[in-house]
């Protein structure tokens, strides 16, 4: 009977009023793989960063070998033997792979680094886990899936009994997810528990044996493997209604299309990727995240080097090379993090909005023509519905839903043929959402070709006339019509089914 | 957004707001003081002698002031002063038909200098502030290799006239002059496209390459006018002392940094103007004067200098609380 | 035959290549350089040359080291300069109130402890105070210029004899500067490479929420790095004024851009985390021998300032290429 090490019970999390986590329960057993199954936003990240010490929870308990106990503290989690693999890597890419590994906890003899001795615990720790890497490489010339391994090296060697994985297959490739796997089987075979998160369903029925559902925040069940499989699961996962807030539904024009791409290829090595948007249609793009959504659109917009393939805009061969061109060719992008990238906080909203544009309206050649700016602000305060006090006001005082309606309007003053949006309503709250819908689905009808991208399916499935999944960063379907839905979205974004839908370019 | 929220964003935005009047606060309060310590400083004729002098630190300022908008620095404004000053001298030798060929070689090494640092930063991605410090390392070698140590040459009778001689009354040229580019510079910048992509670049580089701005060039530029403002600035400077001196810029290094700081623009890059730093420079100008009035030796004014740049940084240019520190 | 071969496969370990190609290419310039230059000219390949070039290099050799610490930690220290004048200034107004050896000892002492005073107030005012390394370092040059200033209004004071003496000895032909500076060397090259203090200066340095996020107290070790650096001025100014026997005010002008420079040259990166010692050695040397080379040429002193600007470009420009390359 395996023996339950870690419980966590009615767990429940709020960040500024949203609640992240809402009554989820979580539980490992000794020399068990538990996955944690949900989409992006469910809350698993969350709830592991409660187990991990560095968020506390609001609520609910942790049991861990029966006793209660609270992390306040990322350390006192890991004395307590708890060690998380996250997906953002720690490593100091400067220093070799036993320095990183030994950091912050150097083994010492005579005040001095006992580099022979850390060199063998290493050695005899990656022998035990059939890892073969040379110590004294530096952590900068390893491929990223390396990097992953020196990672899960860094907590193996503290000898941890409950391990946390974190999506640590993202970036490997199937030799090197094997490796993983032998790791693991080893973990378990030695009585660690494990819990494991992924959305590649091969590898999750692979090393599975427990499966842990979450959705929006709530725990949906705790399965046995043997009760699951790949359908219910995806149905375990999804399954929502579609909500009243979404504009009807709107169907391209078969005539030329206003935006086309072909054959292009924005990493070194994937495959050359073919769509197009016709007039008045708004296209989706799906898929987990960092599968490629945001290196296309970056490629699109100028962002990132094209490696091959053409941009046709109404007809016409396009070259974008760098931002400028793709403003100049009509191209707008709203990024996905408008703080950041979209917006120059401490600026006035005036400022911002006429960012792009200032060219247009020059007064004798090189001087800003205030008037003009004051009619362009007024015209997407109205349009866009921006709540401000005045055109003055610093930006960063504004909500998130009028912060990306600046960034929103900021393109569109550039009269732009074709728009991005890299998560349009992230952090926004539903009545501003629901504006953004409506905008979207007018300047779609007004002939601007719109691609959406974005973790929410919902709004994937609300909003876009056909949706473009991507996986590994490639394109493995183009969905239209009734093949818009959850479940053949969600299959088509963990890599089962390659179904093509209609695109007759 | 809740009440609260809102609340702190009102006090955030006074307490910016009396962040940005400090400078004047503080230099109302200062001119207060002189006045008391020395009766008869606010006089007219005194008052424009000081403002004479700010002249000087403040058309320094002015480079200073858009190299720190775009986030960088200019450490070899007083070099490129005193290699122009010197390069002056000697072209002019006193006569007033040497004026404008002075004029233009100074023009020229401004734009050299400029080019250089441009060219370094923009280019080769070398920091601003280490590029600057060894461009000025070089300036600073390459008026000593020009003048042998032994600096010739005097200025122009107009060129000192600018500088000495009041007109419309109380008013010397050389105040005009700086407002005439104090003007300038604040059209530029708060007035022209340009301005605004200095601003943003500043403000944030990456949001402002997406929004389709060069940034390599607007940063260039701004380095290049930084070095042909301190040219002209080192060229009218010999006409307020007449011989030629060495290092007459070493004075221009630290104290024009502390002028445009106080004045409120952001060490980061962003958020400031020029306004502020002209205001800064008469401070500055006051502040050294008033020092000297009251018998503070050397050494305390350096002291001085130094503490207060500090305590400007505490108010001004605290970063926020990341987890790292 | 077969330990060349595994000495040559050891040094084309592209781990070692990573860290030490720099430093070793830089060797082999300085070996070449000097060669060179004492073939063509006699004055140069004088012992006594060399001696001076080791003596008058020294000082900088301290500054360099400090200002080595700090850089790889991932910030900049142009206060160098003042700490220096002030070591220089505060120990010879002790030497020459306080008589004897004794007097000599304590103004090494109290000129330590206030140096390092120095760097520690450095260190507050960044990592407490998170206020920017470039500008809180040049207000700190100006104080403390200014404070040396005061304690020496003009060049001059005293030193003490006996330590003057001992400072400029020769063992063995090589000047006491010799020995220092190797001690120091091994001393920080075991502190930078060898001790748990060093790993958490180059892992601040290289990722600084990744060292944090190892449990790495990454405000105490920029702070301890700028008290280093401090120590180091010390030592320094304490040397020039066995040297020059005499204080100057004016003494430390070009040891804050000099010293950024010689680590630079010696392979330290600005960015931070990458940086040898012995580099930095080597790095001193070259600019000293430059310095040399130009005296027995006959080019007047001036060019000094324009070799010192161009040596700190050209060896950032090769040291952004080194790190394309990587």
């Amino acid at each position: 009977m395996p023996e339950c090490i870690l419980k966590m019970e009615h767990i429940t999390k709020e960040f500024s009023g949203i609640k992240a986590l809402d009554d989820v329960s979580l539980e490992c057993e000794k020399g068990q793989v538990n996955v944690l199954a949900g989409e992006n936003g469910a809350g698993k990240s969350t709830i592991l960063k409660i187990l991990s010490g560095i968020y506390q929870p609001d609520g609910g308990t942790i049991t861990l070998r029966g006793e209660k106990v609270c992390f306040k503290t990322p350390l006192s989690a890991q004395h307590a033997g708890i060690a998380m693999v996250f997906q953002e890597l720690t490593l100091i890419n400067q220093l070799t792979i036993a320095e990183n590994i030994f950091l912050g906890q150097e083994q010492k003899k005579n005040g001095l680094i006992d580099k022979l001795e850390q060199k063998q615990r290493l050695l005899s720790c990656m022998d035990e886990y059939g890892i073969c890497m040379d110590p004294d490489t530096i952590v900068d010339r390893l491929s990223v899936a390396e990097k992953q391994l020196v990672e899960i090296l860094k907590i193996l060697i503290r000898d941890p009994e409950i391990i946390i994985l974190d999506e640590p297959t993202s970036s490997l490739a199937k030799s090197e997810v094997k490796i993983l796997f032998d790791i693991i089987r080893k973990l378990k075979a030695t009585g660690k528990a494990i819990i494991f998160i992924s959305h590649r369903m091969e590898e999750m029925f692979e090393i599975g044996d427990k499966f842990t559902v979450f959705k929006d925040g709530r725990f949906i069940c705790l399965c046995d493997r043997s009760e699951i499989d790949t359908n219910i699961l995806i149905s375990l996962m999804v399954g929502r209604t579609l909500q009243n807030i979404f504009p009807p539904r709107l169907e391209g024009k078969h005539d030329v299309p206003v935006f086309e791409v072909k054959g292009l290829k924005f990493a070194h090595n994937g495959k050359p990727i073919d769509f197009c948007i016709r007039r008045g249609e708004i296209l989706g793009i799906a898929g987990l995240q960092g599968h490629g959504q945001t290196e296309l659109l970056n490629a699109l917009s100028g962002l990132q080097h094209i490696y091959s393939g053409d941009i046709y805009i109404n007809g016409k061969k396009s070259v974008i090379k760098n931002c400028r061109q793709a403003v100049a060719n009509g191209v707008a992008l709203i990024p996905c993090d408008r703080k950041q990238e979209g917006l120059l906080l401490q600026q006035s909203i005036r400022f911002n909005t006429a960012l792009a544009s200032m060219k247009d309206r020059k007064k004798l050649g090189c001087f800003i023509d205030k008037r003009a700016e004051k009619t362009m602000i007024e015209e997407y305060r109205t349009k866009l519905n921006i709540k401000m006090a005045n055109a003055e006001q610093e930006v960063r005082e504004l909500s998130g839903g009028n912060q990306q309606k600046v960034v929103l309007g900021k393109e569109l003053a550039i009269k732009p043929k074709v728009l991005l949006f890299n998560e349009p309503t992230r952090g926004i709250d539903v009545e501003a959402k629901r504006e953004f819908y409506y905008i979207m689905h007018d300047l779609a009808q007004q002939g601007v070709a719109i691609i959406m991208c974005s973790n929410d399916l919902m709004e994937v499935i609300g909003m876009s006339s056909r949706v473009l999944v991507m996986y590994e960063k490639n394109v493995t379907a183009i969905l239209d019509g009734e093949l818009i839905n959850e479940e053949d979205i969600m299959r088509c974004a963990m890599g089962l089914d390659i179904r093509k839908g209609r695109c007759d370019i | 957004m809740t009440t609260s929220n809102r609340v702190s964003i009102y006090a955030v935005s006074i307490k910016s707001k009396i962040k940005n009047a400090m400078v004047y606060i503080l230099l109302v309060l200062m001119l207060l003081m002189a006045e008391i310590f020395s009766p008869g400083y606010l006089n007219l004729t005194h008052f424009m002698g000081i403002l004479r002098l700010a002249s000087f630190m403040g058309i320094a300022a002015i480079g200073q002031t858009f190299a720190l908008l775009t986030g960088g620095i200019d450490l070899s404004i007083s070099t490129t002063i005193s290699f122009s000053y010197v390069l002056a001298a000697q072209v002019m030798m006193g006569q007033d038909s040497s004026i404008l060929p002075a004029l233009g070689c100074v023009l020229i090494l401004g734009l050299i200098v400029g080019i250089i640092n441009g060219a370094g930063i923009c280019l080769l991605n070398i920091p601003p502030f280490i590029m600057t410090l060894g461009v000025g390392s070089i300036i600073r070698g390459a008026y000593m290799v020009f003048t042998k140590g032994a600096p010739k040459g005097s200025s122009a009778p107009l060129i000192s006239a600018i500088s000495n001689q009041t007109i419309f009354g109380n008013m010397y040229g050389i105040v005009i002059i700086w407002i005439v580019l104090a003007v300038i510079t604040i059209l530029l910048m708060k007035k022209t496209t340009y301005g605004r992509r200095i601003y943003a670049v500043g403000s944030n580089v990456k949001a402002s390459k997406f929004s389709g701005i060069n940034t390599r060039a607007i940063i260039f530029s701004v380095y290049i006018i930084s070095a042909v403002v301190s040219a002209i600035m080192g060229y009218l400077l010999i006409g307020y002392t007449g011989m030629s001196y060495l290092h007459v810029g070493d004075n221009y290094s630290t104290n024009v940094i502390a002028a445009v700081i106080i004045g409120g623009t952001s060490i980061v890059g962003g958020k400031g103007g020029y306004l502020g730093s002209a205001a800064g420079a008469v401070m500055m100008t006051v502040l050294e004067d008033f020092l000297t009035i009251v018998n503070i030796p050397e050494a305390g004014r350096m002291m001085a200098q130094g503490a207060l740049i500090l305590l400007l940084l505490m108010m001004y240019a605290r970063e926020k609380i990341t987890r790292a520190c | 035959m077969n330990k060349c071969k595994s000495l040559y496969n050891k040094f084309r370990n592209p781990n070692l290549q990573y860290r030490y190609s720099h430093v070793f290419l830089i060797y082999i310039f300085l070996f070449v350089f000097i060669v060179v230059m004492s073939i063509a000219n006699e004055y140069f390949r004088d012992a006594n040359n060399f001696r001076n070039i080791m003596d008058s290099s020294f000082p900088l050799m301290m500054a360099a080291f400090g200002q080595m610490i700090v850089i790889l930690t991932g910030g900049i220290d142009l206060s160098i300069g003042g700490m220096i004048t002030l070591a220089n200034c505060l120990s010879v107004t002790i030497m020459t109130q306080m008589e004897g050896v004794g007097g000599a000892l304590f103004a090494i002492l109290a000129t330590i402890v206030a140096c390092s005073l120095c760097g520690a107030i450095n260190g507050l005012f960044i990592t407490k105070g998170r206020l920017p390394a470039i500008i809180v370092t040049i207000a700190t040059e100006i104080i403390f210029n200014g404070i040396a200033l005061f304690l020496m209004p003009a060049p001059g004071g005293a030193v003490n004899k006996e330590f003057a003496k001992f400072i400029g000895a020769r063992y063995l032909g090589l000047p006491v500067s010799f020995f220092i500076m190797i001690i120091l060397v091994i001393l920080v090259r075991i502190l930078t490479n060898r001790m748990p203090y060093g790993r958490a200066l180059r892992a601040v340095g290289g990722n600084e929420s990744a060292a944090y996020s190892t449990g790495i107290s990454v405000w105490k070790v920029k702070f301890k790095a700028y008290v280093l650096a401090g120590f180091f001025c010390a030592i320094g100014g304490i040397y020039l004024s066995a040297r020059m026997y005499s204080a100057d005010p004016q003494i430390g002008t070009t040891y804050s851009m000099n010293s950024i420079t010689a680590s630079v040259v010696g392979g330290t990166l600005m960015t931070g985390a990458i940086g040898d010692v012995l580099g930095t050695v080597v790095g001193v040397f070259i600019i000293f021998i430059i310095y040399n080379v130009l005296n027995l040429l006959g080019v007047s002193s001036y060019y000094q300032y324009i070799a010192q600007g161009i040596i700190l470009i050209f060896a950032l420009i090769i040291s952004s290429f080194e790190s394309r390359h990587r």
